[in-house]
């Protein structure tokens, strides 16, 4: 879905504003490093996917992301996974249905991560050097290929391998694709006059079409 | 689809038998006006409810408890007529389960909780949910 | 459109200090509704044991004491002090870091970019909000705002402007967005006047803005006036 997060390219914004590295602290209010980590410990129960959860902050009225503060999509993207997969009912009905990690295991998730590389069971259909355009769509559901580039024609620079496929893990399927970085002329997204700048976008096969 | 298939009414029959079919009524309609499910969803629930049949509801002991919080004994086994409002509840609670309603309320009534507990806390001393 | 949270959400202490001064002390005033939000979610997981405070614990303390852009200046020096360090960084940078102990979430996969005479390169991540936890911590506010992500694809010589950086127009400035599970960490140019400079000293110089692109590493000795 292309909602309130879509932003690459969007006007109107205004300018950064960034406070000083030297000046800014980890969390601007204790309510903030309380969902940062609730958010990780919940996640650790296994009950979603990291796309899962990206999605559950990306559905929302593009007016109300836009308008919370990153933390407080956070929040709110806990409060919908907490509902959906109605996590309070089921400890209540079986004490045991989850691992809830203690300190130690938390640790070691962390430093364990998720990877998303999968074995090859297909062989690519592009290589580096292929010039390809990335379909239009305008999928409902979760997705990774950001509106700015649909459409436009881009050069395969590297091919990573098989990744858990974002649009499918979003609905609990965990299936694999392959995963190109392509690099797309700034002419080419945002006209003749920006030059001499270009833009690398991660793009999952599903993505991308030959150029007819 | 229509919006209450098979409604049981006939001529001088009152509409609810019992007090609970009113309240289960009613709380279909508020939950409705607040826009946990649409009208489509609802027939759709129910028609699968009446579908599965009074003893598959009747089976279901969350329905059950549902029917005695608000008040009042479960129609019998039998015909459509005596357990609509049985298949009524089920498809309120396969609804509220599929909805993640009851930790929505949940979470809002915690919120609330904390929100009486800051204001029942005398200032400077620490405030805990036990202090509402 | 979009503020930093400083200023957007007062924490709990300082709108208490400020707003109950005026009133009789038989209460508290409640925060604002998104703390009372984070209260009740996370009095609630607890009661229900679905997470252990413990854990809370050690996530927090991981992230504000453990990772943080530390990790990258590591990096980023001893590739300046060690050029096959650096050719096999720019190679195979998940393994290579991985070596230096620097492992875990949102740092599973790696690649790191050069900045040389010809290329600056800076990262981004449009759709939300990835970034190298493994090697930089935690991303900064802005990294994650509506103007950044909106505009670092768009008009990236703008953007670097606003951070005090011009970039001139002979070279390619690539933007990198950062749409799938790879994470990017940009390799600054080893600033002029550190010729001889020990791994420590060099490290000194990299700071976190410098390795998402946004800005220059701090420059060496015979630069500072």
């Amino acid at each position: 879905m292309n909602g309130g997060h879509d932003l690459g390219g969007r006007q109107g914004f205004g300018t950064v504003n960034a406070e000083p590295e030297s000046e800014e602290p980890l969390f601007h209010a204790e309510w903030e490093r309380r969902i940062f980590a609730l958010v990780l410990a919940t996640g650790m129960l296994g009950q979603w996917s990291i796309d899962e959860s990206r999605h559950a902050r990306e559905r929302q009225n593009p007016a109300d992301y836009l308008r919370h503060s990153y933390y407080e999509n956070w929040l709110v993207g806990l409060e919908k996974l907490l509902e959906e997969k109605d996590l309070v009912a089921r400890i209540e009905q079986d004490a045991q249905c989850f691992r809830v990690p203690d300190a130690a295991d938390a640790r070691k998730i962390l430093r364990k991560g998720d990877p998303t590389l999968l074995p090859d069971s297909t062989q690519p259909r592009f290589r580096s050097g292929d010039r390809l355009r990335v379909a239009k769509r305008q999928q409902a559901g979760h997705t990774r290929v950001p509106t700015y580039v649909q459409g436009a024609n881009g050069t395969v620079v590297n091919h990573y391998g098989t990744h858990i496929y974002p649009d499918q893990n979003a609905t609990g399927q965990r299936a694999g694709a392959h995963l190109y970085c392509l690099r797309f002329e700034g002419s080419e997204l945002w006209g003749s006059e920006s030059f001499s700048q270009s833009v690398y976008v991660d793009l999952w096969e599903p993505y991308l079409e030959e150029i007819r | 689809m229509s919006l209450f298939p098979d409604l049981p009414i006939e001529n001088n029959e009152p509409v609810f038998k019992e007090p609970w079919e009113a309240q289960a009524f009613s709380l279909v309609i508020a939950l409705h006006e607040k826009g946990v499910f649409s009208w489509d969803e609802w027939s759709e629930a129910l028609a699968k409810a009446i579908h599965w049949g009074p003893h598959q509801a009747g089976e279901n002991d969350v329905v059950q408890r549902v029917g005695e919080g608000l008040g009042g004994r479960m129609g019998e086994k039998g015909n459509i007529g005596d357990s609509y409002y049985q298949h009524w509840l089920a498809a309120l609670e396969h609804l509220a389960v599929a909805k993640g309603l009851s930790e929505a309320d949940e979470l809002a009534q915690r919120v609330q909780a904390w929100r009486e507990a800051y204001l029942a806390t005398p200032h400077g001393q620490p405030v805990e949910l036990a202090n509402n | 459109m979009t503020v930093s949270p400083s200023r957007k959400q007062p924490d709990a202490e300082s709108s208490l200090s400020t707003m109950s001064h005026e009133h009789d002390h038989d209460h508290t005033d409640p925060p604002s509704d998104i703390e009372l939000r984070v209260k009740a979610l996370e009095s609630l997981l607890l009661e229900k044991g679905l997470v252990k405070q413990d854990a809370l614990n050690a996530i927090i303390e991981t992230y504000e004491h453990q990772v943080g852009p530390k990790n990258g200046a590591h990096v980023v020096a001893k590739a300046w002090s060690d050029l096959p360090f650096k050719q096999a960084l720019l190679e195979n940078a998940t393994a290579t870091v991985a070596d230096l102990g620097y492992v875990g979430r949102q740092g599973e996969h790696l690649t790191v970019v050069e900045n040389t005479l010809d290329i600056h390169n800076l990262v981004v991540c449009t759709l939300c909000s990835c970034y190298p936890w493994t090697l930089l911590g935690l991303p900064p506010v802005w990294y994650k705002s509506a103007p950044y992500r909106a505009r670092a694809v768009s008009e990236p010589r703008a953007v670097l402007y606003e951070f005090g950086t011009v970039v001139p127009e002979h070279k390619d400035i690539r933007v990198w967005d950062s749409t799938s599970e790879m994470r990017y960490l940009v390799l600054p140019e080893r600033p002029a006047g550190t010729k001889g400079w020990s791994e420590s000293q060099l490290q000194a110089l990299v700071t976190r803005n410098s390795m998402i692109g946004v800005e220059l590493a701090r420059p060496g000795a015979e630069e500072v006036k």
